[in-house]
């Protein structure tokens, strides 16, 4: 009876403690997915967010235009990332642009789209990259 | 020992119920873990539509800006040198025809528009994401009350849908027509030049205008022409004397320097059309290829009096008794071919001229086909034949003619477009009119 009882309790034990594990992994999986899905959407939201802008000229036309390298104003879009970017660590390339604040601030989420260039038969569309840190 | 046990049971009782809640726990968690990822996936599909659509109006912005570039530069056309053209530059006005302004280029505007907008669908599309086919166009205006620049809204559609096919996880289908809202004149350039080129003859005003200032004697600016007389005694004017009679009009500067004045007045009053019509968000650059001036003749009479001097020779031809009747001149004329006979009636206090007819000339011999007086009894009939008195009074009409460009300019904006470079340009709505003060090919000499 004796051995029965410890033999159930350590069953017990040792299925308890592969459960807890089990679970804090799973626990510890969803945080992160969580996280990862946060992290994920914030740097789509942050490029819709940069590409629905409007600062006289829409900024995917801006973005589209200095790309195809015409003579525009696109500094102002560092001042714009920085303020709809929480951890002021991002970095944006489209073609020859490359805009980048604050390198190393911890792992990547990456968002990209094509978006259109100003009519011309050799180039119609090029990758616009940001990158949330 | 017997004490334990009870202990021991709620243990393994309560160690049951935890780990069951655990359990529990855990599979639901598991379910988390798939829906959160279920839910990324989802999240993902909806952004990638979202980016397609900014990109699908940006698309519709550039097309539009290439589109209306490329048809302004043509005058309306794709191809201008398909119809006739002036170096490239169709003619919106041919003297008075008109149908040469292209009443249909909304249309080839939304032919362009498709064509180059389909090339972005193209290379907009991805893997997973369906672009439908754009099958039609429209440019809906609003018209400011206080703003001279107008909003056009492009508006692209589409039978289909925008389809993102990421199943197993979702499938989206979103409305897939387009809608971008551009400031641009580019509709008010057309309206505009059709207004003052096709409409009314701006340039026909200007030629008017050029004539007018020369000041012309017994000109009459109502008819553009002056009349003048001539006198020439015992023949016909020469066409030499007919510039003289040119010289009477224009206070004896001559046709030539008549002609000159004109073309010299042209440019300064299509300069002063050009200075009117632009403002501050057209510009009209109006360039002259080709001018032409001309004074012409139009119609003379010519009249027999004594204002060179009264040597009349008379010549008793006889009693005339029937019509017609040839009669034999017994002098030839001194200037055969050019020697005029006037068949007079003696009357009581002279002779006046009588009103025959004549009807055919050889040398030394005329016809009298009619007389007022009857062909009966005895009548006298007198030739004179040297020489003949004769003034010339002749109406004079002035052409003046140019042919002009007309590069039309939006002064308010430059689109991103492609021409040999990608660049920013104005849009130039480009066109040719050719006119005249009267629309008569003709007298104003350009083709």
């Amino acid at each position: 009876m004796k051995g029965l009882i410890q033999g159930l309790l350590a069953v017990m034990i040792v299925g308890f403690a592969i459960i807890l594990v089990a679970y804090l992994s799973i626990r510890f999986s969803i945080v992160r997915n969580i996280d990862v899905q946060y992290r994920f959407d914030a740097s789509q939201a942050t490029l819709l967010t940069l590409l629905s802008i409007t600062k006289q000229d829409p900024v995917i036309e801006i973005l589209g235009e200095k790309i195809s390298g015409l003579n525009v104003g696109t500094s102002f879009l560092q001042t714009v990332l920085e303020k709809i970017v929480p951890s002021k660590c991002f970095s944006l390339s489209a073609g020859t642009i490359t805009l980048a604040n604050k390198d190393s601030c911890g792992p990547e989420f990456r968002a990209f789209t094509k978006i259109p260039l100003p009519y011309s038969p050799s180039k119609l569309v090029e990758t616009v990259t940001v990158v949330i840190k | 020992m017997k004490g334990i046990a009870p202990i021991v049971i709620v243990a393994i009782v309560a160690a049951l119920a935890v780990e069951a809640s655990y359990l529990s726990n855990l599979v639901l968690d598991t379910q988390t873990v798939r829906r959160t990822a279920r839910e990324v996936g989802i999240i993902d599909s909806i952004n990638t539509v979202e980016f397609a659509k900014r990109s699908l109006e940006q698309s519709a912005a550039y097309s539009f800006y290439q589109s209306a570039y490329e048809i302004a530069k043509g005058g309306g056309y794709l191809n201008p040198f398909s119809v006739r053209n002036l170096n490239g530059f169709p003619y919106w006005r041919y003297y008075a025809d008109t149908t040469g302004f292209p009443s249909n280029y909304v249309q080839t505007l939304s032919d362009q528009f498709l064509k180059i907008f389909k090339w972005y669908t193209g290379n907009l599309t991805i893997a997973k994401l369906t672009i439908p086919d754009y099958t039609s166009v429209a440019f809906p205006r609003a018209l400011s009350p206080t703003s001279p620049i107008e909003s056009v809204t492009v508006l692209v559609f589409s039978l289909g849908k925008l389809n993102f096919d990421n199943t197993p996880l979702v499938q989206i289908f979103d409305v897939a027509d387009v809608s971008r809202e551009i400031e641009t004149i580019f509709f008010k350039m057309f309206d505009n030049a059709k207004q003052f080129f096709v409409n009314s003859d701006s340039i026909r005003s200007a030629l008017i205008a050029a004539i007018n200032a020369v000041g012309f004697k017994n000109y009459d600016a109502t008819t553009q022409t002056s009349t003048g007389s001539l006198t020439v005694c015992g023949r016909e004017p020469t066409a030499e004397e007919v510039f003289i009679g040119a010289k009477i009009l224009d206070d004896g500067l001559g046709y030539s320097s008549a002609i000159a004045q004109i073309k010299a007045n042209i440019p300064p009053q299509i300069a002063a059309l050009e200075q009117s019509l632009s403002s501050s968000l057209i510009d009209y650059d109006i360039s002259i290829k080709e001018t032409a001036a001309n004074v012409v003749a139009t119609t003379c009479t010519v009249t027999a009096d004594d204002s060179c001097g009264s040597k009349v020779v008379n010549e008793n031809l006889g009693p005339l008794y029937t019509l017609p009747q040839t009669v034999q001149v017994s002098r030839p004329p001194v200037v055969p071919g050019s020697e005029k006979f006037y068949v007079f009636h003696s009357l009581a206090c002279g002779y006046a001229l009588a009103g025959y007819t004549v009807v055919s000339y050889v040398t030394g011999t005329f016809q009298i086909t009619s007389s007022p007086f009857g062909t009966g009894g005895d009548i006298v009939v007198l030739a004179t034949y040297q020489p003949a008195y004769l003034t010339k009074t002749c109406t004079f009409s002035f052409y003046a003619a140019a042919k002009v460009t007309v590069a039309e300019k939006d002064l308010t904006r430059k689109f991103p477009v492609y021409d040999g470079t990608t660049d920013f340009r104005n849009v130039v709505v480009n066109f040719a009119v050719l006119s005249c003060n009267v629309y008569d090919q003709l007298f104003c000499k350009l083709t």
